[in-house]
Formats: C-alpha cells, structure tokens, sequence
C-alpha cells in the first residue's frame, strides 16, 4: 500500500505545528528510537510493497515498510538475495527499520554491509520535503551520497519512503562447516587464510570453542574446500537463527559469554551488539548516539534534516 | 549555456588581499611549500579535463598534517576559498583552481603510514597513488581493489574526493566500498576521523564522492584484499552492439558476475589496438573483455557458464588469455584506450553517464543518431557489466564553435541517460564539467538539501566554492533552456 502521502503530509504537519514524531516500522525493535515526552506515533508499516524488480538489473527497488522476509522470499523466487544479510528481529523486521539501524549481518565482512547494498531511496526530511538521492544504478556519484548517510541514523533525519538495492545471485550451494578452534584469534588466522585462498566463505562465527564457517558458491569449490578445512558438516539454519536472534544466547543468556560473527568484527552476549571499536549497544535500549564520536559534526547534520526537530527523540530533546 | 563560472548564475567570490594571504601562508609554511609566481602557478591550472583552466592566488604543498591545519586556519581567518587537488587526473574539474583561492595540492602527503596484514587494513595519506597502495602490499599477498584507468598517477585523496571506481567494480565496488576509515580536516581546523563502525548516520559514506566541499582528506585507511588465486581474462568479438550488449544482460542474469566486464566499440577497439597491439580483433563491430577471479574450481565453472552464454548472446570469436603476459596485454589496450582514441583527433571529451543495463543498446543507438547531427566522431569505451558508459567525443577546439557543439552532444547524452533512470557521473563526479545537469536530475529541494548539508561541514562555504552544487539561480536559467529545447 502507497502511503507516502500520508506519511509527507503528517510530517509537514509537524513542522508546521512544532511538534515531535516518533517513527515506527513493525516494531520488531521498538528500543531503536526512544520517543519524546508528547510525541505523535507515525506508522510506516503499511507503507509496504515491491515497486520494481527486474533480475538482470540485481536492482530491487521496495518501499521502506516492507518486511525482510516478503522481501527475501520474492527475490528467493528469480534465484536471487539481499547480498546484506541484516537482523531480522523475530523474523518481522522491515528493509526501512534494518537500514535505519544499520547492522549488517553473518555475511556483512565478505559482502558489505548495508550502506554496500544501499543504491538510492526516497525520503522526507524534517521539513515534509519528498526528496530522491542515489537511483538505480551500481555506480552513481552525482551529488552527495545522502542514501548511504541515512544508513545508521535511527530515524533522526526523516523517514525513508523508498529503497532502490543490489541484489546479487543465490550462491549454487551452501554449506557450513564446524571445527574446534582454542581461541578466536586463531580460528581468526584460520579464516583469514581461507579466504586467502580463494574459498568462498561468507560467514565465520565463533562461539564455545567452536568456529562455524558457512561456504557459498559453486559445488566444485565448496567441495573443494569440505576436502581441505575438515571439520564437521553442520545445519545452514545457524545463520538464520543468528540472523533471527533466536539462538539460544538471545532467549536465556550464557552469563558472560560471547558470540563472536563476521570473524570476530561483530560480539554479540545476550544483552547487547558490538561492532569493530565502536561503543556496545543495548538491545534494551539501542543505539546511543549521545556517544557517537563527532557528535558536534553530526547535531549539525541533523540540524541541515531536521531543523525544527520533528524527529528528535527523548534524550536529545 | 556554459557549465564555465558566470557571475550572474554562481556564487560571487569573495574579495581576497592577496599580499595579505601570502604573508599568512609564508609566516606558516616553508618557503618552499608556497607557490605564488604565474609561471610557479601554471602547471595547476587545470586538472584532467583541461577545456578548462584558472590559475589560483596561491598553490600549498604542505608537507605535514600540521601544515595543512596552519592553510585552513589562515583561509578560514581571511575568508579565502580553498580548492584540494591530489594527482590532477580527476575529470570533472573538481580540482580546477578557483581565482579567488588557494590551491592546496596533497602530493608531497606520501607516506603509507602502516600496514596491517592480518586486518587487511592500509593507513595511507591522500598523496600515495592508487597503484602504489597495491604495490606496497603485494608482499603480503593482498591488492587494493578499486582501479581507475588512471591508477598509476592518480592519488588515493582524490579517489576519495571523487568515489573513484575502476573496471572492477562489478564485484568489487567502488571507493565508497573500499575505505574502513578517513581522518580529515574540517574547516575549523580540527582533525575529524570517520569509519565504518561509528555509530549514528554514515558521515564517511557522505564524505566520500564529496568532492572537496566537506574537508581536507590527509589519512585514508584502506580495505585490502586476498590475491585472487585464479584469474581468466575472455576477449569476447561480436559483429553487432546490439548482440555485444545483450550478452551483458544475459551474463548477469544467469548469475555470473565477473570481476570486470568491459565493453568497447569499433572505432575505440582499433584505436586501441593501434596504439597498444593489445591482439584485439579489429575487424569486429565490438568486443568485451571479460574478467573471472576467485578460486580455481569457481572460475573454471564460471568461464564455462560463461563461453556458452557469450555463444548463445552471438559471439563470433572468444579468446582466453593464455598467460599473465598477454592478460596484461588485454588489459593494457583498455587501460589506454582514451590516450588512444585521443589520438584520432586533437581533442577529446570523456563522459560519464550510467545507465541500467538493459539500456546499452539504446543508448549507444541514441549516441550515434546525435554524433552524426553534431558531425563529431563518438567512440564508446565503458564499463558494460554496471551499464557506466565513456562515450569519447572527439573534436578540434581550433575549429571555431567546435568546443561548444562537443559540449553540447556531451549534455544530450547525460540528459538521455537521466531519462532512461540512470545518472549523469559514474565515477567521474560532477565538478564544474556537469554542473547545469545538476539542475536536471535533482529538484530544488533535493539540491537545497545538498546546500544544507555542505554547510553542516563547511559553514563559510570556503571549500571547492562553485562545484558540485549548482546555484538556484543556475538551475532556473538551464532548465528553462532545457525545456525549451524539449518542446
């Protein structure tokens, strides 16, 4: 259902009156944007649906509130994927709400991220403006990359409508394999090495002493690869329930205990995610941008999208 | 109408004291450090496009971080516009000197600071050249991806400035794809460092293709990559485009993505092969030169599936590189494929346009019906698999009104290519060279919104002045034209 009308006329509104926004997709993470004492409720779920999909192009272009898995499942059918393999929070999560937050998922370190699968979208800015950047086409620099920008930013400089992204072939077959390793570090090395040799792994976990590596490509190198790293064959549903965060780390917890993904870029424990050197985020409590670095740099970002501060939310107000 | 500076149409530049900025500079830099006679200035005047050309009030060659702080405080302190150039080889006129300004020049920032095997990371400065990144890290058996044409001379800070691609972008992205992390200058002087794992938005991904407007690039941390194993270069012939350009969508939607998928016409073919003996066949209409990397097993299975596709698309002949020496002979006629055609005719002007794959044949249909009514020769060299064409226009700028019609069957070909869904720069960036096509492809509050954004940076608006963004008053005046021109 196209609802951008709505949703343009609803923030205009807002601006005009000085009032507060809090976005909502399906949901699936209702910690990613704390709303603000007296804030409006905009809802973007129904704001779902294909709006173009020609395979030879590995271009879909959807709009924002469709669900990770409609999308999945209709790109599954032409023998195509999402090359991001974004969290998909009990498995409703939408393509808006998972670029809003920005993690990239178990393939993320051998296929980009999300910004890497971003190609243009469609937003309002906190003006009530309908605005276009990027398009569909892989390589496009005609002005400032405000597509990529929105990767991340947690609703706080408008609402993306629309979203033009690569898609890439479903690989022939997968498999994942299981092997003990004594420490990260040197199922790290290990992995390192693989890939080095032209294996085409495209996710490396670790957790309780045991590294996952998941293969995906054409039989006589997956084959190729069973004969040479060993291990143990194990269920492909691994990614997905790490993808749905329904392993079991996420339901009862393991103490302090760790889930290494994207060979060791990303720890997850039962309570938060972190990637690379950047700060632990809550899954309580999401993404804390009061301790983004360039926080200066970035209040002045928001200001140039959102002057009036339609989509500012608590903590910042 | 001209995409050249006009002050009825573009910002005015500010009034500058000349003496007073070359005391400033010479008071905070070396002495050699600061350029300021004409004859010093001249061989900055223009970058790879050279149609256009200013001479600056001053070029910098700051040696150090500090230095080029020291150049920001004092241009910010005196209201004087800063233009950053790396190698010069940008073809848009990004790093076109403004008269008004100072030309800072990154090229004596050389250094490739460290480099980590295990991370596959390479922290370099903006003045260390494309090629030289790879060349650095060949011993630990990892490459940097991205490879413009221009890879031997131009520098890693103007691929950033630029979101420089390459012919392997198909599988391996752009810059934008390619940097962990850039530390820049801003213009309050401070030392900002953006990566990949910040969270809030993605600020590195907007700086990235910024051309300039946003800071001073003077730490680029690279991402590396693993060697490919194997590696198969197919040189493809076809005796019709609309077969060549077929067998591209084809290939894609089977599922075969190469790691390069090149695309070149007649008339860029043979002068290539003049110029290069690259063992191109000459008598065919067009030919791809198509790149397979990975391990052994993948590829083998991929150039299977892909000889039975080029077949089936209507390939008259498929050549396999036999070794690395004539793979490097493939790749060398593309590589120099615009010296080569530039030497057909004086002059010559590169686009930039992509387009969706599907497009190829149409567009190249429409490029030849408007080469033939401006009567100027047009050879197409392009990045077939991502749909980025390099149509080459070439002309005589001694032939009065030569420039001018050049100039305008380059705009017919942007503005097709914004009609058919794509876009005005693939690589190249918008500088100076597509400023009025700006107007076309963006609305007035699309490029409000970039005005917006380059002042979050840069409030003074004192970087790159007059690139990138058209004035509002620009863009009334050319889309009035353009649509006069449609009617």
């Amino acid at each position: 259902m196209d609802s951008s009308k709505a949703i343009i006329e609803q923030v205009a509104a807002a601006a005009a009156a000085g009032t507060r926004l809090s976005l909502r997709g399906a949901g699936s993470k209702p910690w990613m944007a704390m709303p603000a004492a007296g804030a409006t409720q905009l809802s973007l779920a129904q704001h779902a649906g294909i709006l173009q999909y020609d395979p030879a192009e590995l271009v879909v272009v959807v709009r924002a509130g469709t669900r990770l898995a409609d999308l999945d499942a209709a790109l599954a059918e032409q023998g195509q994927m999402l090359a991001m393999e974004a969290p998909d929070f009990n498995g409703a999560s939408t393509i808006g709400g998972a670029v809003a937050l920005g993690w990239a998922g178990s393939r993320s370190v051998f296929a980009g991220g999300v910004r890497d699968s971003v190609l243009g979208l469609r937003m309002v800015n906190g003006e009530g403006e309908d605005l276009r950047f990027g398009g569909q086409v892989m390589k496009n620099v005609a002005g400032f990359d405000v597509s990529r920008l929105m990767v991340g930013s947690c609703g706080r400089l408008g609402v993306i409508l629309e979203l033009s992204l690569k898609v890439v072939p479903l690989p022939e077959r997968e498999l994942t394999l299981g092997l003990a390793f004594p420490d990260l570090a040197a199922s790290q090395v290990a992995v390192r090495d693989w890939t080095g040799r032209g294996f085409p792994v495209s996710a490396a976990s670790y957790s309780e002493g045991r590294l996952r590596v998941r293969l995906s490509g054409r039989a006589a190198a997956l084959e190729a690869a069973r004969a040479e790293l060993g291990g143990k064959a194990e269920d492909n549903s691994w990614w997905q329930a790490l993808r749905r965060l329904e392993h079991p780390l996420f339901h009862h917890g393991w103490g302090d205990e760790k889930l290494f993904d994207c060979n060791g870029e990303v720890c997850w424990t039962a309570h938060s995610r972190r990637r690379g050197q950047a700060a632990p985020v809550s899954l309580a409590s999401g993404p804390d941008l009061a301790k983004a670095p360039n926080r200066a740099l970035l209040a002045r970002v928001e200001q140039a999208f959102d002057p009036a501060g339609v989509f500012r939310p608590a903590e910042a107000a | 109408m001209s995409g050249n500076f006009d002050q009825q149409l573009d910002d005015a530049l500010p009034v500058v004291d000349r003496a007073a900025l070359i005391s400033a500079l010479a008071a905070a830099l070396p002495a050699e450090a600061v350029l300021a006679e004409p004859e010093q200035l001249r061989p900055f005047e223009c970058d790879g496009l050279p149609t256009v050309r200013a001479l600056p009030l001053v070029t910098v060659l700051p040696e150090t971080v500090e230095q080029v702080q020291a150049v920001v405080n004092c241009c910010r302190e005196l209201g004087v516009p800063i233009v950053t150039r790396g190698a010069g080889t940008g073809l848009s006129c990004g790093a076109t000197p403004v008269e008004a300004g100072v030309l800072l020049v990154t090229s004596r920032l050389d250094a490739v600071l460290s480099i980590d095997a295990e991370a596959r990371l390479a922290r370099v400065q903006p003045g260390v050249r494309n090629l030289a990144i790879s060349d650095a890290v060949a011993e630990f058996g990892l490459f940097y991806a991205p490879d413009p044409s221009s890879q031997l001379a131009c520098s890693i800070g103007g691929n950033v400035a630029e979101n420089a691609g390459g012919v392997h972008c198909l599988k391996y992205g752009l810059t934008i794809n390619n940097v962990y992390a850039v530390t820049v200058v801003t213009m309050d002087g401070e030392l900002v460092e953006m990566t990949v794992d910040d969270l809030g938005p993605d600020l590195l991904a907007a700086f990235i293709g910024s051309e300039g407007l946003f800071g001073i690039a003077v730490e680029v941390t690279v991402k590396l990559l693993p060697t490919p194993p194997a590696v198969e270069t197919l040189l493809v012939a076809f005796d019709s485009i609309a077969d060549c350009s077929r067998a591209v969508s084809t290939t894609i939607a089977a599922g075969v993505i190469p790691a390069g998928m090149e695309m070149m016409d007649q008339m860029a073919l043979r002068a290539a092969e003049d110029f290069a003996r690259a063992g191109y066949p000459r008598d065919a209409t067009a030919i791809l030169l198509v790149e397979l990397d990975g391990h052994a097993d993948t590829v083998a299975a991929e150039r299977e599936a892909l000889e039975q596709l080029m077949l089936a698309a209507g390939a008259t002949s498929i050549r396999c590189a036999r070794d690395d020496a004539e793979r490097a002979l493939f790749w060398k006629g593309r590589k120099s494929a615009f010296p080569a055609v530039a030497r057909l005719m004086p002059d010559y002007y590169c686009m930039d346009g992509t387009i969706p794959r599907d497009a190829i044949g149409e567009v190249l249909d429409y490029i030849c019906i408007r080469s033939n009514h401006y009567e100027l020769p047009v050879a197409n060299v392009f990045h077939a698999g991502d749909g980025n064409l390099h149509p080459l226009i070439l002309f005589d700028a001694n032939q009065p009104g030569a420039l001018e019609k050049a100039e305008r069957l380059g705009a017919d070909i942007l503005e097709k290519c914004i009609a058919l869904g794509g876009t005005i720069t693939g690589e190249h960036g918008v500088g100076r060279e597509k400023i009025n096509q700006m107007a076309v492809q963006f609305s007035d509050a699309e490029l409000d919104q970039f005005r917006r954004l380059k002042r979050a940076f840069d409030p003074q608006g004192l970087l790159n002045p007059g690139k990138t963004i058209p004035t509002l008053k620009r863009c009334q005046e050319y889309r009035s034209i353009f649509s006069e021109r449609a009617a």
